[in-house]
């Protein structure tokens, strides 16, 4: 079974921590643009490059070749989409931030961001950077 | 089969079978025969998150998809359940406020839709049993009238809610759950994960991890891939239960009857029956969920110790339900996360849920297929899409003690995992169709559990409720 249908078989999908599924193509193309669309949001960040490159190849691995996929990609990028106009580019940042150690390591942006492994609940250690196991209630960020 | 006949037999082993056979066990030692009869198969936990972490493993063929299972005629609605032992036990969040004692009243209080044949004083007792019995971790202070403590202490609030708890006392209180605070005998503590369905720590409760032992019982005999479709009647009685199971026909005989199943598979049963009363598989529904991410400015939402870390209640009860319809917010903690420069985090999520009333333009049938239910849903209400504009307007003030930046309605969720209604109960058989000890009102040796029995919705949860009904029923009837 596929793992998208698992999850959703699994109970009521509440921004849970689903791959979204079927958009996406393994070309360069794809990935250049969704990787750019990372270092673009998160450019405050060091982001370890060669880590930033296996979590989008990750990310999009079991996809189709879709053409349409791939020129969405491009358009999102040129038409200046962020995570607040685009579920994809958010989806995409999402993802990635959970998937490094950027909150194992509180936060701290002096810390080069380290991708740990594509996200998932059933094998991440600590699944949820709002649980107090990673960060308590009186703890401000700012 | 190890006898011919049976003191009761047992449709299902989710949620209603399994409280409702935990009461008629404790009140019938050693001398009964029960029969079990369930759909699907024993697929356990362990075996659950092998799959999960990528294994392929056998027994993935026990995850039967929902809509395999019934005729489902509007594809925008989902219905989600899952069949196997331990029915939607496997596939809840385990969130379990109470019902409000208000939303036994409807009628009498509000003007709409009936009011249930039972009060909330009535089935108190068995609340308080039935979370004992799932080790629900909750706060002293709560909307709902209250005479134990929850086994557990509550979760841990955010700075978020700690502040709304500070402004709103027990309208905001941190969630009545199954969702472990800490370890149990039989669960590990919650981690927040934010993936309950199947809990990657095993903290949620389910029928498996209940330690109820009933289907352990050695009065109770189990068959599995048992698929229930009809009851034989005779003069209003039945006798019977007929199954399939191999693609061979099979009855049993019993003097009991207890409908366990989903309401969308009581329903069909009853149907196949000969069932003629007109309110059988009518008015089935569930509630309205809309999530809304509330932006913060300067104030995380870390801090948390579960999936919903807490319920508001602001937007529940009041003479608004005359016209619209009761609103329970579950505060959220999934992770929405920001990626603005030290905002990460500054980010809570609400989860509107309204409830929503009977409308037999909504019903469940029967089909070509003895064994698939038609399900035939036609939408909400308007009270309850009424209830939605106005949460609208009122949140803005609701949330004014926060540094709010923004508000972002997502689109409403197709379906919020409850299957309610069907087999209504009432205090007569002209105006439902159980009675209050969920009782078929003509067929007085059958029971009829679980949510489909609920007179009208809530905005609450239903499985803490359909538990403590079955507790009730049997401990009355028995």
């Amino acid at each position: 079974m596929e793992r998208r249908s698992f999850l959703l078989l699994s109970g009521v999908l509440v921004g849970m921590v689903a791959i979204p599924p079927s958009l996406y193509f393994v070309s360069p193309g794809i990935k250049k643009y969704a990787a750019k669309l990372i270092e673009k949001e998160l450019s405050y960040l060091k982001l370890d490059k060669e880590g930033l490159n296996n979590y989008i190849n990750d990310y999009f691995k079991n996809g189709s070749n879709n053409v349409m996929a791939n020129v969405k990609w491009k358009v999102l990028y040129y038409g200046r989409s962020d995570s607040n106009s685009s579920n994809n580019v958010n989806d995409l940042l999402r993802y990635y931030l959970l998937s490094t150690d950027f909150f194992l390591n509180q936060m701290n942006v002096e810390k080069t961001v380290k991708y740990l492994g594509i996200f998932d609940p059933y094998k991440s250690p600590i699944a949820n950077p709002f649980s107090y196991i990673l960060l308590p209630a009186n703890q401000q960020i700012t | 089969m190890k006898n011919d006949k049976y003191d009761l037999i047992v449709v299902g082993t989710g949620f209603a079978s399994s409280f409702f056979l935990q009461k008629y066990l404790a009140k019938n030692k050693g001398n009964k025969k029960v029969l079990v009869l369930e759909r699907g198969y024993f697929y356990s936990h362990v075996e659950k998150l092998k799959v999960r972490r990528g294994e392929s493993l056998p027994d993935i063929k026990y995850e039967q998809k929902w809509d395999s299972l019934v005729e489902n005629f509007n594809p925008k609605k989902d219905w989600h359940f899952t069949t196997g032992y331990g029915g939607s036990s496997n596939c809840w969040w385990g969130c379990t406020p109470r019902f409000m004692p208000s939303d036994f009243k409807m009628n009498s209080l509000f003007g709409v839709a009936q009011d249930w044949p039972i009060s909330y004083d009535d089935i108190e007792p068995y609340y308080d049993e039935a979370e004992e019995i799932m080790q629900i971790s909750g706060p002293d202070d709560t909307p709902f009238p209250k005479n134990g403590k929850y086994p557990l202490p509550p979760h841990r609030f955010s700075k978020v809610d700690e502040i709304l708890n500070k402004k709103y006392g027990n309208k905001y209180i941190s969630q009545p759950t199954a969702r472990a605070s800490r370890a149990t005998a039989n669960r590990n503590a919650c981690m927040a994960s934010s993936t309950c369905g199947t809990c990657p720590v095993d903290a949620k409760f389910s029928i498996e991890n209940s330690g109820m032992m009933v289907y352990q019982n050695p009065q109770v005999e189990i068959v599995y891939g048992a698929q229930v479709y009809k009851l034989e009647m005779v003069n209003d009685v039945a006798r019977k239960v007929c199954y399939m199971k191999d693609e061979k026909e099979y009855t049993a005989e019993g003097e009991v009857i207890a409908l366990g199943a989903n309401p969308f598979f009581n329903t069909n049963i009853l149907l196949n029956s000969g069932d003629k009363n007109q309110f059988t598989g009518k008015g089935f529904g569930e509630q309205l969920g809309i999530q809304v991410l509330i932006y913060l400015d300067n104030l995380s939402n870390a801090g948390g110790s579960t999936w919903v870390n807490a319920n508001g209640y602001m937007l529940y009860d009041g003479q608004h339900r005359k016209d619209y319809a009761a609103c329970l917010i579950e505060v959220n903690n999934a992770p929405f996360i920001r990626f603005e420069e030290n905002k990460w985090l500054n980010i809570a999520s609400f989860r509107l849920v309204f409830e929503d009333l009977p409308d037999d333009k909504n019903y469940i049938t029967t089909s070509a297929n003895k064994l698939k239910p038609e399900v035939h849903y036609d939408g909400r209400s308007d009270y309850a899409e009424k209830a939605f504009k106005n949460a609208k307007i009122e949140l803005p003030k609701i949330l004014s003690c926060l540094p709010v930046e923004r508000l972002k309605y997502l689109d409403p969720f197709p379906n919020e995992g409850h299957i309610i209604g069907g087999t209504r109960m009432s205090a007569n058989a002209e105006t439902g169709v159980v009675d209050k000890y969920l009782v078929h009102h003509k067929y007085r040796n059958v029971f009829v559990l679980g949510a489909g029995a609920f007179t009208t919705y809530s905005a609450a949860n239903p499985s803490l409720t359909l538990s403590a009904l079955s507790l009730f029923a049997a401990d009355k009837m028995f």
